[in-house]
Protein backbone atom coordinates (compact mmCIF):
# COMPACT_ATOMS: atom_id res chain seq x y z
CA UNK A 1 0.00 0.00 0.00
CA UNK A 2 2.86 2.26 1.10
CA UNK A 3 4.56 1.58 -2.57
CA UNK A 4 1.23 2.35 -4.29
CA UNK A 5 0.90 5.52 -3.14
CA UNK A 6 4.47 6.37 -3.37
CA UNK A 7 4.18 5.44 -6.76
CA UNK A 8 1.35 7.60 -7.55
CA UNK A 9 2.69 10.79 -5.55
CA UNK A 10 5.67 10.85 -7.45
CA UNK A 11 3.54 10.77 -10.90
CA UNK A 12 1.05 13.46 -9.41
CA UNK A 13 3.93 15.73 -8.69
CA UNK A 14 6.03 14.88 -11.67
CA UNK A 15 3.19 16.03 -13.61
CA UNK A 16 1.94 19.00 -11.82
CA UNK A 17 5.42 20.44 -12.16
CA UNK A 18 5.71 19.76 -16.19
CA UNK A 19 2.53 21.79 -16.50
CA UNK A 20 3.73 24.25 -14.40
CA UNK A 21 6.96 24.60 -16.35
CA UNK A 22 4.81 23.98 -19.93
CA UNK A 23 2.14 27.11 -18.91
CA UNK A 24 5.48 29.29 -17.91
CA UNK A 25 6.93 28.49 -21.50
CA UNK A 26 3.72 28.73 -23.18
CA UNK A 27 2.78 31.99 -21.60
CA UNK A 28 6.01 33.32 -23.32
CA UNK A 29 5.83 31.85 -26.32
CA UNK A 30 2.23 32.13 -27.64
CA UNK A 31 2.26 36.26 -28.43
CA UNK A 32 5.73 35.58 -30.52
CA UNK A 33 3.55 32.66 -32.85
CA UNK A 34 0.55 34.48 -32.96
CA UNK A 35 2.55 37.54 -33.90
CA UNK A 36 4.78 35.79 -36.33
CA UNK A 37 1.76 34.26 -37.96
CA UNK A 38 0.00 37.15 -38.41
CA UNK A 39 3.38 38.54 -39.80
CA UNK A 40 3.36 36.11 -42.38
CA UNK A 41 -0.21 36.74 -43.19
CA UNK A 42 0.72 40.56 -43.90
CA UNK A 43 3.81 40.39 -45.19
CA UNK A 44 1.80 37.82 -48.21
CA UNK A 45 -1.07 40.73 -48.19
CA UNK A 46 1.41 43.28 -49.17
CA UNK A 47 3.16 41.18 -51.65
CA UNK A 48 -0.27 39.80 -53.64
CA UNK A 49 -1.24 43.24 -53.93
CA UNK A 50 1.08 45.79 -53.48
CA UNK A 51 -1.25 48.58 -54.05
CA UNK A 52 -2.23 47.96 -50.20
CA UNK A 53 -2.21 50.66 -47.73
CA UNK A 54 -4.46 48.88 -45.26
CA UNK A 55 -6.75 45.92 -45.29
CA UNK A 56 -10.19 44.46 -43.75
CA UNK A 57 -10.82 40.88 -42.42
CA UNK A 58 -14.05 39.93 -43.15
CA UNK A 59 -16.10 36.87 -42.65
CA UNK A 60 -18.79 36.87 -45.45
CA UNK A 61 -20.70 33.29 -45.36
CA UNK A 62 -17.95 30.56 -44.16
CA UNK A 63 -15.37 32.59 -46.02
CA UNK A 64 -12.41 34.25 -44.43
CA UNK A 65 -11.62 37.58 -46.69
CA UNK A 66 -9.19 40.07 -46.62
CA UNK A 67 -10.54 43.08 -48.09
CA UNK A 68 -7.87 45.28 -49.37
CA UNK A 69 -7.91 49.16 -50.19
CA UNK A 70 -5.60 51.70 -52.45
CA UNK A 71 -4.69 54.99 -50.94
CA UNK A 72 -7.62 56.75 -51.48
CA UNK A 73 -9.82 53.91 -49.98
CA UNK A 74 -11.00 52.17 -53.42
CA UNK A 75 -11.01 48.52 -53.53
CA UNK A 76 -7.59 46.61 -54.71
CA UNK A 77 -8.52 43.54 -54.72
CA UNK A 78 -9.10 40.43 -52.02
CA UNK A 79 -6.68 37.67 -50.40
CA UNK A 80 -7.61 34.92 -49.17
CA UNK A 81 -6.24 31.52 -47.34
CA UNK A 82 -6.40 28.05 -48.85
CA UNK A 83 -5.54 25.13 -48.12
CA UNK A 84 -5.35 21.16 -49.06
CA UNK A 85 -3.19 18.34 -49.40
CA UNK A 86 -0.44 18.61 -51.61
CA UNK A 87 1.83 15.25 -52.05
CA UNK A 88 3.27 14.74 -48.62
CA UNK A 89 1.35 16.81 -46.61
CA UNK A 90 -1.24 20.26 -46.60
CA UNK A 91 0.01 23.10 -48.25
CA UNK A 92 -1.31 26.38 -47.14
CA UNK A 93 -0.98 29.32 -49.26
CA UNK A 94 -2.47 33.00 -49.63
CA UNK A 95 -4.35 33.91 -52.90
CA UNK A 96 -4.85 37.23 -54.27
CA UNK A 97 -8.06 37.83 -56.04
CA UNK A 98 -8.84 41.05 -58.45
CA UNK A 99 -11.61 42.84 -57.74
CA UNK A 100 -13.22 42.42 -61.07
CA UNK A 101 -13.47 38.43 -59.97
CA UNK A 102 -11.51 37.00 -63.36
CA UNK A 103 -8.07 37.32 -62.42
CA UNK A 104 -5.92 36.16 -59.80
CA UNK A 105 -3.38 38.60 -58.55
CA UNK A 106 -0.95 36.00 -57.25
CA UNK A 107 -0.33 33.40 -54.64
CA UNK A 108 2.12 32.98 -51.64
CA UNK A 109 2.82 29.66 -49.88
CA UNK A 110 2.78 29.99 -46.21
CA UNK A 111 3.09 26.65 -45.50
CA UNK A 112 3.90 23.10 -47.48
CA UNK A 113 6.05 20.26 -46.92
CA UNK A 114 6.86 19.29 -50.49
CA UNK A 115 9.90 16.84 -51.83
CA UNK A 116 13.02 19.31 -51.27
CA UNK A 117 14.12 20.33 -55.29
CA UNK A 118 11.32 19.16 -56.61
CA UNK A 119 7.46 20.02 -55.00
CA UNK A 120 9.05 22.21 -52.66
CA UNK A 121 10.16 24.54 -55.86
CA UNK A 122 6.12 25.74 -55.65
CA UNK A 123 7.94 29.37 -53.24
CA UNK A 124 10.34 30.08 -56.17
CA UNK A 125 8.80 32.92 -58.39
CA UNK A 126 9.46 31.21 -61.48
CA UNK A 127 6.35 28.92 -60.47
CA UNK A 128 4.35 31.17 -58.20
CA UNK A 129 4.43 34.27 -61.22
CA UNK A 130 2.69 32.16 -63.34
CA UNK A 131 -0.67 32.90 -61.23
CA UNK A 132 -0.60 36.37 -61.91
CA UNK A 133 -3.06 37.73 -64.07
CA UNK A 134 -4.58 34.08 -64.55
CA UNK A 135 -7.75 33.92 -65.82
CA UNK A 136 -10.07 31.70 -63.79
CA UNK A 137 -12.71 31.01 -65.57
CA UNK A 138 -13.62 28.47 -66.92
CA UNK A 139 -11.56 26.52 -64.21
CA UNK A 140 -7.67 26.65 -63.35
CA UNK A 141 -5.53 24.31 -65.71
CA UNK A 142 -2.27 23.03 -65.52
CA UNK A 143 -0.28 21.80 -68.84
CA UNK A 144 2.98 19.72 -68.74
CA UNK A 145 4.82 21.35 -71.20
CA UNK A 146 5.60 25.50 -71.66
CA UNK A 147 4.01 25.72 -75.44
CA UNK A 148 0.78 26.87 -76.22
CA UNK A 149 -0.33 27.89 -72.95
CA UNK A 150 -3.84 29.17 -72.32
CA UNK A 151 -5.06 31.89 -70.45
CA UNK A 152 -6.08 29.50 -67.20
CA UNK A 153 -3.26 27.49 -67.74
CA UNK A 154 -0.04 27.10 -65.64
CA UNK A 155 2.81 24.88 -66.20
CA UNK A 156 3.54 21.85 -63.71
CA UNK A 157 6.80 21.57 -61.93
CA UNK A 158 8.94 18.73 -64.39
CA UNK A 159 8.86 15.92 -61.27
CA UNK A 160 6.33 17.03 -59.27
CA UNK A 161 2.83 17.19 -60.93
CA UNK A 162 1.29 15.79 -58.28
CA UNK A 163 1.89 18.79 -56.55
CA UNK A 164 1.10 21.30 -59.39
CA UNK A 165 -2.53 19.70 -59.78
CA UNK A 166 -2.88 19.79 -55.89
CA UNK A 167 -2.38 23.72 -55.96
CA UNK A 168 -4.57 23.90 -58.67
CA UNK A 169 -7.32 22.22 -57.76
CA UNK A 170 -6.86 23.39 -54.03
CA UNK A 171 -7.39 26.69 -56.13
CA UNK A 172 -10.33 25.61 -57.88
CA UNK A 173 -12.15 24.37 -55.14
CA UNK A 174 -11.56 27.34 -53.29
CA UNK A 175 -12.35 30.25 -56.02
CA UNK A 176 -15.62 28.63 -56.52
CA UNK A 177 -16.78 29.11 -53.03
CA UNK A 178 -14.90 32.61 -52.67
CA UNK A 179 -16.66 33.56 -55.60
CA UNK A 180 -19.98 32.93 -55.42
CA UNK A 181 -19.57 34.62 -51.99
CA UNK A 182 -18.21 37.65 -52.97
CA UNK A 183 -20.53 37.84 -55.69
CA UNK A 184 -23.85 37.38 -53.81
CA UNK A 185 -21.92 40.01 -50.81
CA UNK A 186 -21.74 43.09 -53.18
CA UNK B 1 40.58 4.67 -15.61
CA UNK B 2 41.24 7.96 -14.01
CA UNK B 3 38.03 10.34 -13.20
CA UNK B 4 38.97 12.35 -16.16
CA UNK B 5 40.36 10.01 -18.49
CA UNK B 6 36.42 7.72 -18.20
CA UNK B 7 34.87 11.53 -18.89
CA UNK B 8 37.06 11.63 -22.00
CA UNK B 9 35.52 7.97 -22.77
CA UNK B 10 31.72 8.65 -21.34
CA UNK B 11 31.87 11.83 -24.59
CA UNK B 12 33.98 10.18 -27.26
CA UNK B 13 31.60 7.02 -26.95
CA UNK B 14 28.90 8.92 -28.30
CA UNK B 15 30.57 10.04 -31.12
CA UNK B 16 32.12 6.73 -32.05
CA UNK B 17 32.17 3.45 -30.45
CA UNK B 18 28.16 3.98 -29.64
CA UNK B 19 27.35 6.44 -32.02
CA UNK B 20 23.57 6.61 -31.50
CA UNK B 21 22.75 6.44 -35.08
CA UNK B 22 25.72 4.71 -36.97
CA UNK B 23 26.34 1.89 -34.20
CA UNK B 24 23.32 1.31 -32.26
CA UNK B 25 20.83 2.22 -34.89
CA UNK B 26 18.19 4.19 -33.25
CA UNK B 27 16.65 7.30 -34.02
CA UNK B 28 16.11 6.39 -37.55
CA UNK B 29 12.60 7.96 -38.52
CA UNK B 30 14.56 11.34 -37.86
CA UNK B 31 17.50 10.73 -39.43
CA UNK B 32 15.84 9.45 -42.29
CA UNK B 33 12.81 12.20 -42.60
CA UNK B 34 14.80 15.01 -41.89
CA UNK B 35 18.34 15.11 -43.71
CA UNK B 36 16.83 16.33 -46.83
CA UNK B 37 19.48 19.13 -45.85
CA UNK B 38 22.29 19.92 -44.15
CA UNK B 39 20.37 22.71 -42.57
CA UNK B 40 17.57 21.17 -41.39
CA UNK B 41 19.89 17.78 -39.89
CA UNK B 42 21.53 20.43 -37.90
CA UNK B 43 18.33 22.01 -36.46
CA UNK B 44 17.00 18.48 -35.66
CA UNK B 45 20.37 17.34 -34.26
CA UNK B 46 20.67 20.70 -31.86
CA UNK B 47 16.78 20.36 -30.59
CA UNK B 48 17.15 16.55 -29.91
CA UNK B 49 20.26 16.84 -28.26
CA UNK B 50 18.92 19.85 -26.41
CA UNK B 51 15.79 17.37 -25.15
CA UNK B 52 18.28 14.62 -24.23
CA UNK B 53 20.77 16.89 -22.19
CA UNK B 54 18.06 18.51 -20.21
CA UNK B 55 16.27 15.26 -19.38
CA UNK B 56 19.26 13.43 -18.36
CA UNK B 57 20.16 16.43 -16.01
CA UNK B 58 16.56 16.14 -14.55
CA UNK B 59 15.76 12.00 -14.85
CA UNK B 60 19.83 11.70 -13.01
CA UNK B 61 18.86 14.30 -10.32
CA UNK B 62 15.39 11.99 -9.40
CA UNK B 63 16.74 8.43 -9.90
CA UNK B 64 16.79 8.03 -6.36
CA UNK B 65 13.70 9.50 -5.72
CA UNK B 66 11.44 7.64 -9.16
CA UNK B 67 9.92 4.27 -8.09
CA UNK B 68 11.41 1.38 -10.29
CA UNK B 69 7.77 -0.23 -11.41
CA UNK B 70 6.85 3.79 -12.64
CA UNK B 71 9.66 4.93 -13.95
CA UNK B 72 9.21 4.65 -17.64
CA UNK B 73 6.64 6.66 -18.12
CA UNK B 74 7.82 9.39 -15.27
CA UNK B 75 10.83 9.58 -18.24
CA UNK B 76 8.19 10.12 -20.98
CA UNK B 77 6.52 12.81 -19.17
CA UNK B 78 9.86 14.95 -18.69
CA UNK B 79 10.85 14.01 -21.84
CA UNK B 80 7.67 15.10 -23.39
CA UNK B 81 8.09 18.42 -21.32
CA UNK B 82 11.16 19.36 -22.66
CA UNK B 83 10.39 18.41 -26.46
CA UNK B 84 6.81 20.90 -25.79
CA UNK B 85 9.70 23.46 -24.82
CA UNK B 86 11.75 23.18 -27.91
CA UNK B 87 8.82 22.68 -30.29
CA UNK B 88 7.30 26.59 -28.75
CA UNK B 89 10.83 28.02 -28.93
CA UNK B 90 11.34 27.23 -32.30
CA UNK B 91 8.17 28.14 -33.86
CA UNK B 92 8.34 31.22 -31.45
CA UNK B 93 11.70 32.22 -32.36
CA UNK B 94 12.57 30.54 -35.50
CA UNK B 95 9.67 30.29 -37.78
CA UNK B 96 10.80 29.63 -40.85
CA UNK B 97 12.95 26.59 -39.26
CA UNK B 98 9.90 25.33 -37.40
CA UNK B 99 7.94 25.35 -40.77
CA UNK B 100 10.73 23.13 -42.25
CA UNK B 101 10.89 20.86 -40.06
CA UNK B 102 7.20 20.29 -39.60
CA UNK B 103 6.29 17.25 -37.39
CA UNK B 104 9.48 15.96 -36.80
CA UNK B 105 9.84 18.27 -33.44
CA UNK B 106 7.01 17.01 -31.81
CA UNK B 107 8.01 13.32 -32.94
CA UNK B 108 11.30 13.65 -30.95
CA UNK B 109 9.43 13.03 -27.67
CA UNK B 110 9.82 9.27 -29.24
CA UNK B 111 13.55 8.94 -30.37
CA UNK B 112 14.62 5.98 -28.80
CA UNK B 113 17.97 7.44 -27.80
CA UNK B 114 16.63 10.07 -25.42
CA UNK B 115 14.53 7.19 -23.81
CA UNK B 116 17.33 4.60 -24.17
CA UNK B 117 20.15 6.54 -22.58
CA UNK B 118 17.66 7.95 -19.84
CA UNK B 119 17.14 4.00 -19.03
CA UNK B 120 20.69 2.57 -19.86
CA UNK B 121 22.67 5.52 -18.52
CA UNK B 122 21.25 8.61 -16.64
CA UNK B 123 18.94 6.66 -14.45
CA UNK B 124 22.17 4.70 -13.04
CA UNK B 125 24.88 7.53 -13.21
CA UNK B 126 25.42 10.57 -11.35
CA UNK B 127 24.42 14.00 -13.03
CA UNK B 128 28.06 14.91 -13.91
CA UNK B 129 28.38 11.84 -15.66
CA UNK B 130 24.81 11.89 -17.40
CA UNK B 131 25.71 15.39 -18.07
CA UNK B 132 29.17 14.49 -20.36
CA UNK B 133 27.19 11.37 -21.99
CA UNK B 134 24.49 13.28 -22.97
CA UNK B 135 26.81 15.88 -24.50
CA UNK B 136 28.61 12.75 -26.27
CA UNK B 137 25.57 11.23 -27.37
CA UNK B 138 23.92 14.59 -28.84
CA UNK B 139 27.31 15.56 -30.74
CA UNK B 140 27.28 12.03 -32.14
CA UNK B 141 23.79 12.73 -33.01
CA UNK B 142 24.19 16.46 -34.51
CA UNK B 143 27.51 15.17 -36.18
CA UNK B 144 26.02 12.18 -38.48
CA UNK B 145 22.42 14.18 -39.37
CA UNK B 146 24.52 16.96 -40.88
CA UNK B 147 27.13 14.70 -43.09
CA UNK B 148 24.22 12.89 -44.15
CA UNK B 149 22.13 16.14 -44.84
CA UNK B 150 25.40 17.65 -46.18
CA UNK B 151 25.47 14.39 -48.65
CA UNK B 152 22.35 14.52 -49.51
CA UNK B 153 21.88 18.40 -49.93
CA UNK B 154 25.02 18.35 -52.32
CA UNK B 155 23.72 15.47 -54.27
CA UNK B 156 20.39 16.05 -54.42
CA UNK B 157 20.12 20.04 -55.09
CA UNK B 158 23.42 21.26 -55.64
CA UNK B 159 23.76 23.38 -52.84
CA UNK B 160 24.96 23.46 -49.54
CA UNK B 161 23.52 24.93 -46.27
CA UNK B 162 21.34 26.85 -48.83
CA UNK B 163 24.68 28.35 -50.96
CA UNK B 164 23.89 26.94 -54.28
CA UNK B 165 27.01 25.33 -55.21
CA UNK B 166 27.05 24.69 -59.23
CA UNK B 167 25.27 26.45 -61.81
CA UNK B 168 24.82 23.83 -64.28
CA UNK B 169 24.03 20.91 -62.20
CA UNK B 170 22.46 18.01 -62.99
CA UNK B 171 20.57 17.25 -59.73
CA UNK B 172 20.39 13.70 -58.63
CA UNK B 173 16.74 13.64 -57.27
CA UNK B 174 16.75 10.64 -55.81
CA UNK B 175 19.14 12.00 -53.12
CA UNK B 176 16.19 14.36 -52.02
CA UNK B 177 13.92 11.57 -51.62
CA UNK B 178 13.24 8.86 -49.21
CA UNK B 179 15.27 6.57 -51.08
CA UNK B 180 18.26 8.75 -51.12
CA UNK B 181 18.29 8.54 -47.34
CA UNK B 182 17.88 4.83 -47.18
CA UNK B 183 20.85 4.80 -49.24
CA UNK B 184 23.25 6.78 -48.06
CA UNK B 185 22.51 5.85 -44.47
CA UNK B 186 22.86 2.44 -45.41
CA UNK B 187 26.77 3.21 -47.37
CA UNK B 188 27.47 5.07 -44.26
CA UNK B 189 26.90 2.79 -41.62
CA UNK B 190 28.77 0.52 -44.01
CA UNK B 191 31.73 2.75 -44.03
CA UNK B 192 31.48 3.03 -40.22
CA UNK B 193 31.80 -0.37 -39.54
CA UNK B 194 34.17 -1.10 -42.22
CA UNK B 195 36.23 1.24 -40.73
CA UNK B 196 35.79 0.17 -36.96
CA UNK B 197 36.82 -3.67 -38.44
CA UNK B 198 40.34 -2.07 -39.39
CA UNK B 199 40.62 -0.64 -36.17
CA UNK B 200 39.90 -3.43 -34.38
CA UNK B 201 42.05 -5.86 -36.41
CA UNK B 202 45.10 -3.60 -35.95
CA UNK B 203 44.83 -3.58 -32.35
CA UNK B 204 45.69 -7.39 -32.43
Amino acid sequence: MKDVIKRISVLVLVSIFSGLVLSQVYNYANPNIVENQKDAIEKAIFNLIPLTVNYEFKKIGNQDIYFCYKKNQDLAGYVFKAQGMGYQGQITFMVGLNKDLKKLKGIEILKHSETPGLGAKIVTDGFRKQFENLKIYPTIEYAKSSDSLKENQIQAITGATVTSKSIVNILNTKLKDVVSVLKNYR
Amino acid sequence: MSDESSLRFEFIKGIWHENPVLRQLLGMCPTLAVTTTALNGFTMGVATSFVLFSSSIVVSLLRKVIPQQIRIPVYTIIIATFVTIADLFLAAEFPELSKALGPYVPLIVVNCIILGRQEIFSSKNPVYKSVVDALGMGSGFILTLVILGSVREILGTGSFFNIILFDNFQKWVIMALPAGAFISLGFFVALVNFVSKKQATGYK
